[in-house]
């Protein structure tokens, strides 16, 4: 009998995990989000190029080759920007909230018709001040970097 | 028929006959026959997806290569588009002496051409952010750097590069440079083999690194001389919209005064031409307007990342002072004077 009650709290348990990895979103998940910049930071820039989403957003600029995200993450990384990076906060956002990134004609339309499912605001602080990185769902376990901005006053 | 009624009737005829134009703008249209790595299609209003052989790149559309991506368009006319990696191709099309031309834009990145002379069949006008190029029954190449600079290299046939008032005539093995808001250079020959377009194009990244701010300002002398076109046809096209519907509250008035043969004539004679006339400064002024959208986004938008990366430890350094200062002036020109004749459509 006991044996019986320890399986199914096990189960129930095992069950509340699984509906909790299927309804919060990986760009939503401040554990996956700091895998996410633990790893930005181990890539060379083509890796962490293949965790941004083409086309993205660098402060009011959208950026739409892969090259241009090779050449951000090369520099970035370069300059040590990840390597003590913090995650502040992480909150959902959506496409009425494009004027946080930059109040632009280009960034509302990147944000009515390009922003990708589930996407989520990270701000964090590098050794350079507080960014914002805009996320969105998942490859390989990660959320996927759609923008960059800061530093942020 | 009421008034009312007729100034609908005419008002849907008219709107009916500027999208079957524009349609016809629009009907450009090259196969993807070829491709390797990464190649995506930016559809004229937006939804960016995988491009695969057998798709269809209209005008308005866009072909952007990864850094292995490679892609090979045809066109029905014997046009072979070659798109080489990390490169920004969109066909485009232009009003010009009462017509569209089609506009076949190399942004960055190098594009290979070779079009089969047609008789009767007007060629299509070659850009890229520093030059325009017209040709004559030509194989080439046109690559465009990140700093702006573009390469012009005749194999076969003619081209007529112009930039800045100047132009100048290449033949078979003859290239020149063009860099941004600056006159052609000298042209000069080219054996077939001769030039690594991925080299030439790492020497103008390597000189934009290392003066970002004469690039920028280079880069603004091209992106203003668009402006200056856009300023000049807006208040043109306001004009011809309001004479055109003047023309067309006269018309219903002879249709109801006169009949029908005199109104048939009146228009033909009259409002036609006017109609014509207010499509193709639409077509022309859209067309600068795309242009200097086309340099805003794509060249100084890279520029941009590159500048603002590199001094991400300080920003408060001259030379990224400067380069901002600049790339503000250019955004502020941008929002003011070309903004309001794109659509959301052109910029996704």
């Amino acid at each position: 009998m006991r044996k019986l009650i320890v399986r199914t709290i096990c189960f129930g348990t095992l069950l509340l995990l699984l509906a909790g990895c299927a309804g919060m979103p990986v760009s939503q998940r401040e554990s996956s989000v700091e895998n996410l910049l633990y790893e930005l930071e181990q890539r060379d820039p083509q890796g962490a190029a293949h965790l941004t989403h083409i086309p993205f957003l660098f402060d009011g600029e959208v950026l739409t080759t892969e090259q241009d995200a090779q050449l951000m993450w090369q520099n970035l990384s370069a300059s040590g920007f990840l390597s003590q990076a913090k995650l502040l906060n992480l909150q959902s956002a959506s496409p009425a909230d494009y004027p946080r990134f930059a109040d632009t004609a280009e960034v509302r339309v990147f944000f009515e018709h390009t922003l990708p499912e589930n996407p989520s605001f990270a701000e964090i602080a590098t050794p350079y001040g507080r960014f914002l990185l805009l996320l969105y769902g998942k490859k390989i376990g990660y959320p996927i970097v759609v923008g960059v901005k800061g530093p942020m006053k | 028929m009421n008034r009312s009624a007729q100034v609908l009737r005419v008002s849907i005829a008219s709107v009916l006959m500027l999208i079957l134009s524009h349609s016809a703008a629009l009907a450009m249209e090259a196969q993807v026959v070829y491709l390797e790595g990464l190649v995506d299609i930016n559809p004229r209003g937006g939804g960016r997806a995988a491009a695969y052989i057998g798709d269809e790149v209209r005008g308005g559309d866009s072909v952007i290569t990864g850094r292995d991506g490679f892609a090979e368009l045809e066109r029905g006319d014997y046009t072979t588009i070659t798109v080489e990696p990390d490169t920004i191709f969109t066909v485009d099309s232009v009003g010009e002496k009462g017509k569209e031309r089609d506009v076949l834009r190399c942004t960055l990145g190098s594009v290979a051409y070779r079009f089969e002379q047609i008789a009767g069949a007007q060629e299509p006008y070659l850009t890229t952010p520093s030059a325009g190029a017209g040709i004559r029954g030509t194989e080439l190449t046109v690559a465009a750097g990140e700093d702006g600079s573009s390469l012009f290299v005749v194999r076969s046939g003619e081209v007529e590069v112009e930039a800045e008032g100047k132009t100048v005539t290449l033949g078979p093995e003859e290239g020149v440079e063009v860099r941004p808001g600056e006159q052609p250079g000298e042209k000069f020959e080219v054996k077939r083999g001769q030039i690594d377009y991925s080299n030439w194009r790492q020497e103008r990244r390597e000189a934009f690194i290392d003066d970002p701010v004469a690039a920028a300002r280079g880069l603004e002398r091209r992106f203003d001389g668009f402006v200056t076109q856009v300023t000049t046809l807006a208040p043109l096209l306001a004009e011809l919209r309001r004479a055109l519907e003047q023309e067309r509250e006269k018309l219903i008035k002879i249709g109801e005064e006169q009949g029908q043969e005199a109104r048939t004539k009146y228009y033909k004679e009259t409002v036609q031409p006017i109609e014509g006339e207010t499509f193709n400064t639409y077509i022309t002024l859209r067309y600068y307007a795309k242009s200097a959208f086309s340099i805003r986004r794509f060249v100084l938008g890279r520029m941009y990342v590159a500048v603002k990366t590199a001094y991400i430890d300080d920003l408060s350094h001259s030379r990224y002072q400067q380069f901002i200062k600049i790339h503000n002036t250019i955004l502020q020109k941008f929002t003011t004077e070309v903004l309001p004749h794109l659509t959301d459509a052109d910029l996704m």
